[in-house]
């Protein structure tokens, strides 16, 4: 009775109710969706590192090269020789090796050359048609197929770099052999073909290689000249972690090596001070939606003081009255709280719409963190609390005679 | 049966008032009159419990009410009083029946509709029931107040000029409806009023100096 009485008075005045559940709404709803993209984003960035101990590539910014090599977000930093990075690809300490040569694009979906490894690197499983075993077959993964329509026996031409808009390569048609299943890795927005349709098309007429399925890890021998743009490395064991780093910037020069953990540690900790400036200005919001359900209720209060004077002559008790206001004040923030979460979902999902659409990057559904919003909505309590207290208290000693004589 | 001895109240040094002793039978009505600053209102007050005596005691039947304290006091008040105000005050966020409703339910914890509707057929304003108080006249609004001090059964029923905002006709009515339902209820009506049209019809009349 007490809380239904409440909330008839709070929407006694819509506007006013309006404006105060929208500021707390807002402040929650941002809080829900930063933590809901940054979880999806260090989920997204941390699945697609698994396995790789070290990237090598051509000098530059380290950042940059693990950006373009592991998530193909960035412009690769340059090619480096084949026959230096061989060298390193069958060391000894090496497990595992997988080369990437960068080429054209579709609709500005990446193509890179690469052999089964690639595969096995991601554990990509194929949903229909073979894996692709001739010059200018591709493999498609399920994000593409599912944005582009494509399906096994498709052709298509390819535009050159990895811009849309490019030149176009009307000579070369690629032929879809493959479609591989949804892995929530960056191999389900590749078209992935082999390295020698990439150097093909580049002018380089090399042998037609075939590789087939289930290919031994290590590269072949192949001529001299001839580049690739990046190697995504496995050590075999610690040892490599603390010697190969070193052999090979003392041996090849003109070879960068970025650990991927390092660089997106560093990546997340610059992003993360973006984000905390932000969450700090959510909770101020909710601070100012404190003091703004504070002002409502004193305001409201003065107007109401025969009305709860009145409830007390119809018998009700003096904690009755203190509980009403104070119920006001809890129930703006549970509506806060609500509003807010919906907000934030909706948000989250904007975001992820545009994150799609501007960088091909698929952010699933993820649950709400049970714990933040837990914490959340215990935050929510105690400002709706605070900001009721002192209008409750006040309304505990009203003066029934005096507040009914003097009108 | 309300009975008062010695009721002793004052407000400063220059503002004090010896009450004279008062005597309401069940089913009776007994008007209590004065010039302003005559101490009417403060005594009603006293009476309705909403004030304390400084001297002197209230008994209701055979309960002495400024003996109760606290919450049991704001019960026996809800249960047992009720108070008609000069101007009247209602909850303005709810509607003519859910303040009926609410009355019962602070009053004695239920809410019974079909006894708040009945009465507010039986004051022929059951057909604004569903509206906001402050969007009826001033009559009809009069008539919900009375409807809302009649719904718990009271044996005091305590009235702070009921009249004096209304025209003869009306001031009759609502005069013989209070009355009349006290009778029936075997409630103890005390008016407070400087209405002289309330005191041409009535024998039990105090004049506070």
């Amino acid at each position: 009775m007490i809380l239904w009485l409440a909330f008839k008075n709070i929407f006694h005045k819509p506007l006013h109710a309006v404006l105060n559940i929208i500021i707390f709404a807002t402040g929650i709803g941002i809080i829900t969706m930063l933590s809901l993209v940054q979880r999806q984003f260090e989920d997204k960035f941390e699945k697609n590192i698994e396995g790789i101990d070290m990237v090598m590539g051509a000098s530059g910014s380290p950042l940059q090269l693990i950006l373009s090599a592991v998530y193909h977000i960035d412009a690769p930093t340059g090619n480096i020789p084949l026959e230096e990075a061989e060298k390193w690809m069958k060391h000894p300490y090496i497990a595992s090796a997988v080369p990437m040569a960068y080429g054209d694009s579709y609709l500005s979906y990446p193509m890179i050359g690469s052999d089964s490894c690639y595969y096995k690197h991601f554990g990509a499983e194929l949903a229909s048609g073979v894996f692709n075993h001739s010059n200018y077959e591709v493999v498609v993964g399920a994000d593409v197929v599912q944005k582009l329509k494509l399906k096994v026996g498709d052709k298509f031409h390819s535009t050159h770099g990895q811009q849309e808009g490019g030149e176009e390569h009307g000579n070369v048609t690629w032929v879809v052999t493959g479609i591989l299943k949804p892995t929530g890795k960056v191999i389900d927005r590749m078209i992935i073909s082999n390295i020698e349709s990439v150097w093909d098309i580049h002018g380089e007429n090399g042998c037609t290689h075939d590789h087939a399925d289930g290919e031994e890890c290590h590269p072949h021998d192949h001529e001299e000249g001839r580049e690739i743009t990046a190697v995504l490395l496995k050590y075999r064991n610690p040892m490599a972690a603390l010697q190969l780093p070193r052999l090979i910037r003392e041996q090849s020069k003109n070879i960068q090596l970025a650990q991927p953990a390092i660089e997106i540690n560093r990546l997340f900790s610059l992003l993360g001070i973006g984000l905390d400036a932000i969450r700090y200005l959510a909770y101020f919001i909710m601070g100012l939606s404190a003091i703004s359900i504070f002002i409502s209720i004193y305001n409201t209060l003065k107007e109401r003081m025969y009305e709860l004077a009145m409830i007390r002559t119809l018998g009700g008790s003096k904690f009755k009255v203190f509980s009403l206001i104070l119920s006001e004040g809890i129930l703006y923030s549970i509506f806060g709280y609500l509003t807010g979460l919906v907000l934030g979902v909706v948000g989250y999902r904007m975001v992820a719409m545009l994150a799609e659409n501007e960088y091909q990057l698929s952010f699933g559904n993820l649950p709400l963190d049970i714990t933040q919003q837990a914490m959340l909505l215990a935050i929510s309590l105690f400002i709706g609390f605070l900001a009721a207290i002192f209008p409750a208290i006040k309304s505990y000693f009203i003066q029934i005679s005096s507040t009914l004589s003097y009108e | 049966m309300l009975k008062t001895e010695q009721l002793y109240f004052e407000y400063s040094p220059q503002a004090k008032f010896n009450f004279p002793d008062i005597i309401c039978a069940e089913g009776d009505t007994l008007i209590i009159s004065g010039e302003s600053g005559s101490g009417k209102t403060t005594l009603l007050h006293i009476l309705g419990c909403l004030t304390m005596p400084l001297a002197g005691r209230v008994m209701l039947n055979d309960v002495e009410l400024n003996k109760l304290e606290g919450s049991h006091l704001d019960k026996f008040r809800g249960e047992h009083i009720s108070i008609i105000f000069q101007k009247m005050h209602f909850i303005s966020s709810i509607s003519v029946l859910d303040n009926l409703l609410l009355a019962q339910w602070l009053g004695r914890g239920v809410k019974e509709k079909e006894g708040a509707m009945h009465l507010l057929e039986k004051l022929n304003i059951a057909d604004q029931r569903m509206k906001k108080p402050h969007l009826l006249s001033q009559g009809q609004q009069q008539r919900v107040a009375i409807a809302r001090a009649l719904i718990n059964k009271p044996r005091l029923i305590l009235a702070d000029e009921p009249t004096s905002s209304l025209d003869n006709k009306n001031a009759e009515i609502v005069e013989q409806l209070l009355r009349e339902s006290a009778h029936e209820l075997n409630a103890s009506l005390v008016i407070v009023t400087h209405d002289m049209r309330l005191k041409q019809n009535n024998k039990n009349i105090i004049e506070l100096v």
